[in-house]
């Protein structure tokens, strides 16, 4: 385990999943492996996105999302579509990253013309977490 | 003189023969004609004259003076939906643009629907006007019948199938979520709380955890199982390449078991490359993994070709299958041994076969108990 009193990784992340076990698994994990100072978490998309929506200062936009596909009231899919839209998003060149266990080929293919680069398959553990970070953001942890 | 009546008679009795022999096969060719209940009809085109033979009325179920022996009275005899396009067809026919042999559909009086097939010929005259059309009908309800029967049937198979591949996808799909929490969280308490955790409850919590490692595998070759095939694309292969990156794949394996390998030459076909090397992979990780300690592994892979399809062979000298075991180790999770004693989630061969089939084909084992097996599937030549 990561040492809590070293700095937080990252500014702030966003994890979208409809499971809340899975949600809850996040929580423990982000705060264990210190990823972020702010760290948020959300079981439907659609809440997600009004947050995002809400952000007036770039800034405050997150350096992380990690996204589900497979959701019930907005999908993976459709979420990033529309963040990919939002002007907030370009200013802050947010890294999108898919964590899922679908491995459909439509979902892979659907991903790569959503210009989704990052495709990670569940479950999360501290050791992808460091490579998320590394591949999406140039951050290296030792 | 003598000689000239001498051949006359002579010829005469040849002619005799072989008006014999007309009338003898003329006869038969009535029996047959009458037994196989075939209608034969006559139409002169320009008259507009239709003639019937008596088994035509049978095979429209009307009396021979309802008949009123023209080009309109045997449409009358149609099914109401046939009717437009049989004289449609008859139209092309006399065109010369369409040969006619359709099945359709009869009326009879009493309300009954009855499949005939008919064929015809046209002929025209110098100026290809038609000028007559004579052909057979016969009954072809039962075979219709049947064969809507298996269409149907087929139809409803297919759907099944689907309906229970996309039911295996979602369930092990959705199973996934759980078991991975159960595994994160048991690894989170292993990691965390390992110390005021006394043995037998961290035993206990490694049982969990590994249960959760094992139900993992499982689901995840069950969804590769109901995946496989599903975005399948043909291609043009040299086999002996395909099997040449397996063994690279399994080189670590291949090494440490002193593994001798022969391999045939094999053939270039049409297939689907991914399935094709899942196939491959099994097969061959197998014949390296079953084998009696200490012994060093022999796999022999040849092909043949046959009348309508390839045959693989893939030898080795492994512990075999008993007989009794030989056509149930193509199930889903099928295992026959303890898993500590041989690894693996029991899917492999259920895998082979479902790709074997996918290509035309069919999977299995020739083997004796600790001699060794040989498995062998085909691969059709006439894959679309």
């Amino acid at each position: 385990m990561s040492q809590a009193t070293q700095v937080p990784k990252i500014n702030k992340v966003l994890f979208i999943d409809d499971d809340e076990y899975t949600i809850a698994y996040y929580k423990v994990l982000s705060k264990d492996f210190n990823l972020a100072k702010e760290s948020l978490f959300f079981t439907d998309a659609t809440v997600a996105l009004k947050h995002l929506e809400s952000i007036v200062n770039e800034y405050e936009f997150p350096d992380l999302i990690l996204v589900d596909i497979n959701m019930p009231q907005l999908d993976g899919h459709e979420f990033v579509t529309t963040v990919m839209e939002m002007p907030q998003h370009h200013q802050q060149r947010t890294a999108i990253v898919f964590l899922t266990s679908s491995k459909e080929m439509t979902d892979i293919v659907k991903a790569d013309e959503n210009q989704v680069e990052h495709y990670y398959w569940k479950p999360l553990t501290e050791n992808k977490l460091k490579r998320i970070l590394r591949d999406c953001l140039d951050i290296i942890v030792e | 003189m003598k000689e000239t009546i001498a051949a006359l008679q002579k010829e005469i009795s040849e002619l005799k023969k072989q008006v014999n022999d007309l009338n003898f096969l003329n006869s038969n060719l009535t029996i047959a004609y009458n037994v196989s209940k075939i209608g034969m009809w006559d139409w002169d085109v320009v008259n507009n004259s239709l003639v019937w033979d008596d088994q035509m009325y049978v095979l429209y179920g009307i009396k021979k003076e309802n008949f009123s022996g023209a080009f309109d009275a045997w449409v009358s005899g149609l099914h109401p939906d046939d009717k437009v396009w049989g004289e449609a067809e008859i139209n092309l026919a006399l065109e010369d643009k369409k040969e006619w042999n359709p099945v359709f559909r009869v009326l009879w009086p009493d309300g009954s629907v009855h499949y005939i097939r008919a064929t015809g010929k046209v002929f025209w005259d110098d100026t290809k006007k038609p000028i007559r059309m004579l052909g057979l009908n016969w009954d072809v309800t039962k075979e219709y019948e049947t064969e809507e029967l298996l269409k149907n049937y087929n139809h409803k198979l297919n759907e099944k199938n689907k309906e229970l591949n996309e039911f295996t996808y979602i369930a092990s799909h959705d199973l996934q979520e759980p078991i991975n929490t159960i595994t994160s969280f048991s690894d989170l308490l292993l990691l965390k709380y390992k110390h005021q955790l006394d043995d037998e409850a961290q035993k206990y919590l490694t049982f969990i955890k590994e249960s959760g490692l094992r139900s993992r595998t499982l689901i995840s070759n069950l969804l590769d199982y109901s995946r496989l095939g599903k975005d399948r694309v043909l291609e043009t292969i040299d086999i002996n390449t395909k099997v040449e990156n397996v063994l690279d794949d399994l080189s670590s394996k291949i090494t440490s078991s002193h593994a001798i390998i022969k391999i045939e030459k094999l053939p270039v076909l049409k297939v689907y490359p991914l399935e094709m090397r899942l196939l491959f992979q099994n097969l061959i990780g197998n014949a390296l993994k079953f084998i009696p300690k200490g012994k060093i592994p022999e796999i022999h892979i040849s092909c043949k070709e046959m009348e309508r399809e390839w045959q693989f062979d893939i030898k080795d000298n492994g512990i075999g299958i008993p007989e009794k075991y030989q056509d149930k180790i193509f199930a889903v999770f099928r295992r026959l041994h303890d898993k500590n004693l041989y690894e693996g989630t029991g899917i492999g061969l259920a895998h082979c076969k479902k790709i074997a089939e996918m290509h035309g084909g069919i999977i299995r084992v020739e083997s004796k108990p600790d001699e060794g097996s040989t498995f062998i599937f085909t691969i059709s030549k006439t894959l679309k």
